[in-house]
């Protein structure tokens, strides 16, 4: 393999911290009056999993539905998707459904990786964990609590992510079937604890 | 070896004397260990009934040097799937004297393999002896003068049963002797107080007792060393062939008025396909193309008192048999797959289309600008571009120009007529559906086109022509006339016929995504075009009341209502206060009742915005590629971004000269206007707190922009700039490439013509799992990663193994008698049966029911009976006879007692496996 480069989507509503996110785990920095992403943004990073690197490419989208039309053009080979939302919004969460089903008809991977975000636990809580799992169990995704603020359970979501994808026969054959499963959301609800700061 | 044991205890070892059977035997027994073939290997369960014939097979290679002639061990083992289960249940028994060279021996599920040898070749010794673990023993070089004589056979076989014994070995060994063409084997495997002697020998003459079971038996007990007292067992079976099948499906070669089209003359019966959709794609299978068809009957088991066969009478004739089975061999192959075979040549031919048909074949170059290059025009200064852009159809000499190429000016127009039905409508057949083209998306998800657009019939068209008419240069040459009329199109704003409508659409194939984007082109300069006009009516209806002006020169300067914004805020110097004094313009709607918020009496309008930018997948790649090299956080990329929303910030302004950036991202970012409750309770709204960070993007974009209506702004889409950029790409593809672009929506379509065909067959549902898989497959290889497409040919190898079957399908369906005198139905069922098990079908299994269930055996029956002697091909007698342990004195085991005879026409084949104790010896 020539690079070892994987690239993830940041999707969701605007202002549910898909930016902050990305920048805490990238930079490891808070900025509540960070810009708001205008069309497409772009980070990468370095993350090793089992002794190897991968370049991660992470690619922010802006929320704002004007810039709708031009995020699926991002979605081409995208390895895998974060799904962000916010708990004390819960329309937010019930947008998901229409970013996944965009994400659906643009991907060009079938096997694509979810992960779903709920961002903000930091703040009072507006949407319930078991809402969130539901969404994600419906999904077949993997499922995770953060906040970006306080640094809680950022780096889990890039990390569980990316071990899903390269340890999934399609990472390695560049072909073959095989779903993804949310098996491993038991042991994410246990770490994910809530945590108000 | 001679070995010394001084009493020093220092150990000396001297193998110079060694002979060379002994440096032999040294080798192979460290092979045979490294292959571990003692008796603790030895477990298993038994083998099923036909499992070596449907199993896999391990085989292990290693070489010997025996005085310079190379001599090759090979280890052959079945691999059984649910093997490991078995060995730990069988761990105990281990005290049961029995190899499973004994089970396979006598076991008779394993007696007759399918007469027809499928793909993966079993050894014969397999199939002889029913064995599921073996070695042998030949000469690497098979020219080689050696193995011929008797004393070599001897120093082999001596040496096989020294090394076993030494080894412990209980898989059977054999030493190929002779020629290998005659398949002649001798060989030994020992077991505990066993050994069982194989041999095999085949005579051109066999005497004619020898030929039948009786005179069998004889020569048989002949050969048994101690006397059994049960009988032995038999099993017989033979193969009688009937007559070979063909059905000529003649070739059919659409737009091919030659002789090798469907006129041309075949003699037999003729069936041919049908189709409901017309496909440019040929179909017909070549006049090779046959079935053989075997019809077999096995006695499983019978004592050797049932049963009586001599010359004179026989018990095993076809009507007395209880099990019948059918077997249907096939060779045939598809016009179709040939085609797509063919096609595939073309992934290595990088010759440019140039080289084919000539420099300027696209009819740009004509006239004035001869000589130009596309891309001379692409980068030229636009408004010159403009100027010289004429409306009417270009010049003649560019068009009629004949295309260098095999095929003559009407052959290439009446391909054209078909890929542009409207340019051509008195020769067009096919027009495009109307209703076929909306939006309507493919649920296999295959990144191809709409079946029977443009693009699937493009591709199938060049794929024929590649096959039939005229090679690659053919293909080129119609490839060059497309892309002529797609400049013919262009040039008068003509949309391309056959494609979906709207931005090109990244879930289809790059070729589509190029007519979309030219559609999409097309579809903006008549709306600008339009747009301008009708102003410039306006302006010159006012104008004409000040000042004559002529009106065709406002038609000619449909640019002028474009300036580049630039220009125009270059002169004002403080532009905010300017904007205020503008009359608003280029309002597209109120948003809702919502006022501006320093000027309540005014509504907050939503401006006409420029649409979005179309953009190809390839661009899109290019611009992420661009985004990766700047690197993550630098500028660059927000200002990348920032040209629509500076764009709509201009719009804005204008539609609102007294808007502030508060009512702008009212309108664009309401979740960035927030609600929010002071202390005294009341709730008012104000912009986040991303928003009104000093110094971000959107501040900056805001007070750069200026107060700019649509009409008057930059364009951020240059249509015609993108438009020639699809012309020149598609003119100058390289062949390869072409077949990059096509090879998708062909494969598609071709899916899409067999389905046609077996549909109307009405078999389509007998082959649903095969259709299913190949677009499975299809849609995986369409929506690969890579950039490059990854190998086909395991998909044009099912592909034509599905038309293969669906050939042997019409031979079955004749032979059934179908439908006069069976239904689809019942032939359908019984074709299942042959899909599922390896080419045979039962006809008769009087285990199951009492007669012959089923029309197939009453009407292959008769068949047979009218000339059976000549029509029987083989017999194979197996007679078997094992030592039970109950049965003698003693309660020894006395091993296995196997011989099989095959007789065809006068030659036999005998095959022993005779056991002898080696207890008392």
């Amino acid at each position: 393999m020539a690079d070892r480069a994987i690239k993830l989507l940041v999707i969701g509503e605007s202002g549910v911290g898909k930016s902050s996110l990305i920048r805490r785990f990238v930079e490891n920095k808070f900025d509540e009056n960070h810009d708001v992403t205008i069309g497409m943004d772009f980070k990468s990073k370095v993350m090793n999993v089992d002794g190897i690197d991968y370049k991660v490419a992470l690619w922010d989208t802006a929320g704002a539905e004007r810039f709708r039309s031009l995020t699926p053009s991002f979605y081409r080979k995208a390895l895998g998707a974060i799904l962000v939302y916010d708990i004390t919004n819960r329309d937010s969460l019930v947008k998901l459904e229409a970013w996944l089903a965009e994400l659906d008809s643009y991907s060009d991977n079938p096997n694509i990786a979810i992960i779903v975000v709920g961002n903000k636990i930091d703040q009072e809580r507006v949407v319930d964990r078991e809402e969130g799992r539901k969404f994600a169990r419906k999904h077949r995704a993997l499922f995770i609590e953060t906040s970006a603020k306080c640094d809680q359970f950022v780096s889990d979501v890039f990390k569980d992510v990316v071990e899903k994808i390269v340890s999934s026969e399609y990472f390695n054959n560049g072909s073959g079937a095989g779903g993804l499963d949310i098996a491993s959301n038991r042991d994410l609800e246990e770490s994910a604890s809530t945590c108000y700061c | 070896m001679a070995e010394e044991i001084d009493d020093s205890e220092f150990y000396r070892e001297n193998f110079s004397a060694d002979s060379d059977w002994e440096v032999f035997n040294a080798q192979l027994g460290e092979i045979l260990q490294k292959w571990d073939v003692t008796a603790e290997s030895d477990v298993g369960r038994s083998l099923k009934a036909e499992e070596i014939y449907t199993c896999k097979w391990k085989v292990a290679k290693e070489t010997l040097n025996m005085l310079k002639n190379g001599i090759q061990v090979e280890h052959h083992q079945a691999i059984l799937p649910d093997e490991e289960l078995a060995k730990e249940e069988v761990k105990e028994n281990t005290c049961l004297q029995r190899t499973n060279c004994h089970h396979d021996l006598i076991a008779n599920g394993n007696s007759f393999g399918p007469p027809i040898r499928s793909s993966q070749d079993l050894h014969i010794l397999a199939r002889i002896y029913g064995l599921r673990r073996f070695i042998v023993l030949h000469p690497v070089n098979p020219q080689l003068n050696y193995m011929k004589s008797t004393s070599e056979f001897n120093f082999f076989l001596s040496a096989i049963a020294v090394v076993s014994a030494e080894v412990q070995s209980v898989v059977p060994i054999f030493v190929q002797i002779y020629d290998p063409k005659w398949n002649f084997y001798t060989g030994v495997a020992l077991a505990p107080a066993l050994r069982t002697n194989f041999r095999l020998i085949g005579l051109e003459k066999a005497p004619t007792e020898c030929r039948f079971l009786m005179g069998l038996l004889t020569l048989f007990r002949e050969k048994v060393p101690t006397s059994y007292p049960q009988a032995a067992m038999i099993s017989v079976c033979t193969t009688y062939a009937l007559d070979t099948m063909r059905i000529r499906m003649p070739m059919y070669v659409p737009f091919d008025h030659g002789l090798s089209s469907e006129d041309i003359v075949v003699d037999g019966e003729v069936s041919h396909l049908e189709v409901q959709q017309f496909c440019p794609l040929p179909h017909g299978y070549t006049p090779e193309s046959c079935t053989e068809i075997y019809l077999v009957y096995t006695w499983p088991e019978l004592s050797e008192h049932v049963a009586f066969d001599s010359e004179q009478r026989s018990d095993f004739v076809p009507s007395k048999a209880p099990l019948g089975k059918v077997y249907l061999s096939v060779e045939a192959s598809s016009y179709l797959s040939c085609c797509l075979r063919d096609y595939q040549s073309v992934a290595g031919v990088t010759r440019s289309l140039e080289s084919f048909v000539g420099r300027n074949f696209s009819g740009i170059s004509s006239g004035a600008e001869a000589a130009s290059n596309p891309l001379d025009r692409i980068t030229e200064n636009k408004l010159s571009t403009r100027r010289e852009r004429s409306y009417e159809l270009p010049s003649q000499a560019g068009l009629t120009k004949r295309l260098p190429g095999p095929m003559t000016e009407s052959e290439l127009s009446e391909l054209l007529a078909y890929l542009f039905p409207d340019m051509h409508p008195e020769m067009a057949l096919f027009p495009y559906s109307k209703k076929s083209f909306k939006d309507k998306f493919d649920p296999m998800r295959i990144k191809s086109a709409v079946p029977d657009s443009l693009v699937c019939r493009l591709s199938c068209l060049l794929a024929n022509c590649h096959a039939h008419l005229g090679g690659v240069e053919g293909m080129a040459q119609v490839w060059a006339a497309f892309t002529r009329q797609l400049r013919l199109l262009w040039d008068n704003s003509l949309t391309v016929p056959g494609i979906s409508a709207g931005f090109p659409d990244t879930r289809t194939c790059l070729l589509h995504q190029k007519l979309q984007m030219l559609n999409v082109c097309v579809e903006r300069r008549v709306q600008r075009e339009a747009n301008s006009k009708r102003k410039s009516e306006g302006l010159v209806r006012k104008a004409s009341s000040e000042e004559d002006e002529d009106e065709d020169e406002d038609d000619d300067d449909d640019e002028g209502e474009f300036f580049d914004c630039d220009d125009l805020t270059a002169g004002s110097g403080s532009p905010t206060k300017s904007v205020l004094s503008f009359k608003p313009e280029g309002r597209l709607r109120r948003l809702n009742d919502e006022r501006l918020l320093e000027e309540p009496e005014e509504y907050l309008y939503i401006p006409e915005t420029q649409d979005p930018v179309p953009k190809t997948e390839d661009q899109l790649q290019d611009d992420a590629e661009v985004m990766l090299k700047l690197g993550p956080g630098s500028g660059l990329t927000t200002q990348m971004m920032c040209t629509s929303l500076l764009s709509d910030m201009e719009a804005f302004k204008a539609a609102n000269p007294r808007g502030a950036m508060e009512d702008f991202i009212r309108w664009y970012s309401p979740k960035d206007w927030e609600e929010v409750t002071d202390e005294l309770g009341q709730v008012h709204h104000q912009l986040s707190v991303r928003m009104t960070t000093e110094g971000n993007t959107w501040q900056k974009v805001w007070e750069q922009a200026q107060a700019v209506p649509i009409s008057r702004q930059k364009r951020l889409f240059d249509d015609t700039n993108e438009a020639l950029k699809v012309l020149h790409y598609l003119e100058t593809r390289k062949m390869h490439e072409i077949y990059n672009l096509t090879i998708v929506p062909l494969l598609h379509s071709a899916i899409l013509k067999l389905i046609d065909i077996l549909s109307n067959a009405k078999v389509e549902d007998l082959f649903s799992p095969q259709i299913e898989q190949l677009l499975a497959d299809l849609c995986r290889l369409s929506r690969s990663h890579s950039d490059q497409l990854p190998p086909i040919k395991p998909f044009l190898d099912d592909f034509a193994e599905l038309e293969r079957r669906f050939y042997q399908f019409k031979c079955f369906e004749r032979l059934s008698g179908c439908p006069k005198r069976s239904s689809l139905q019942q032939v359908k069922l019984q074709f299942e049966e042959i899909l599922r098990n390896e080419n045979c079908c039962t006809i008769v299994n009087r285990r199951l029911t009492a007669a012959g269930d089923g029309t197939l055996y009453d009407i292959l029956i008769p068949k047979l009976e009218e000339d059976m002697a000549d029509r029987l091909v083989s017999k194979d007698y197996i007679i078997r006879l094992d030592g039970d342990t109950k049965s003698t004195e003693k309660g020894l085991y006395l091993g296995p007692q196997f011989m099989r005879a095959i007789v065809t026409g006068e030659k036999l084949r005998l095959c022993g496996a005779f056991t002898e104790s080696t207890a008392f010896v």
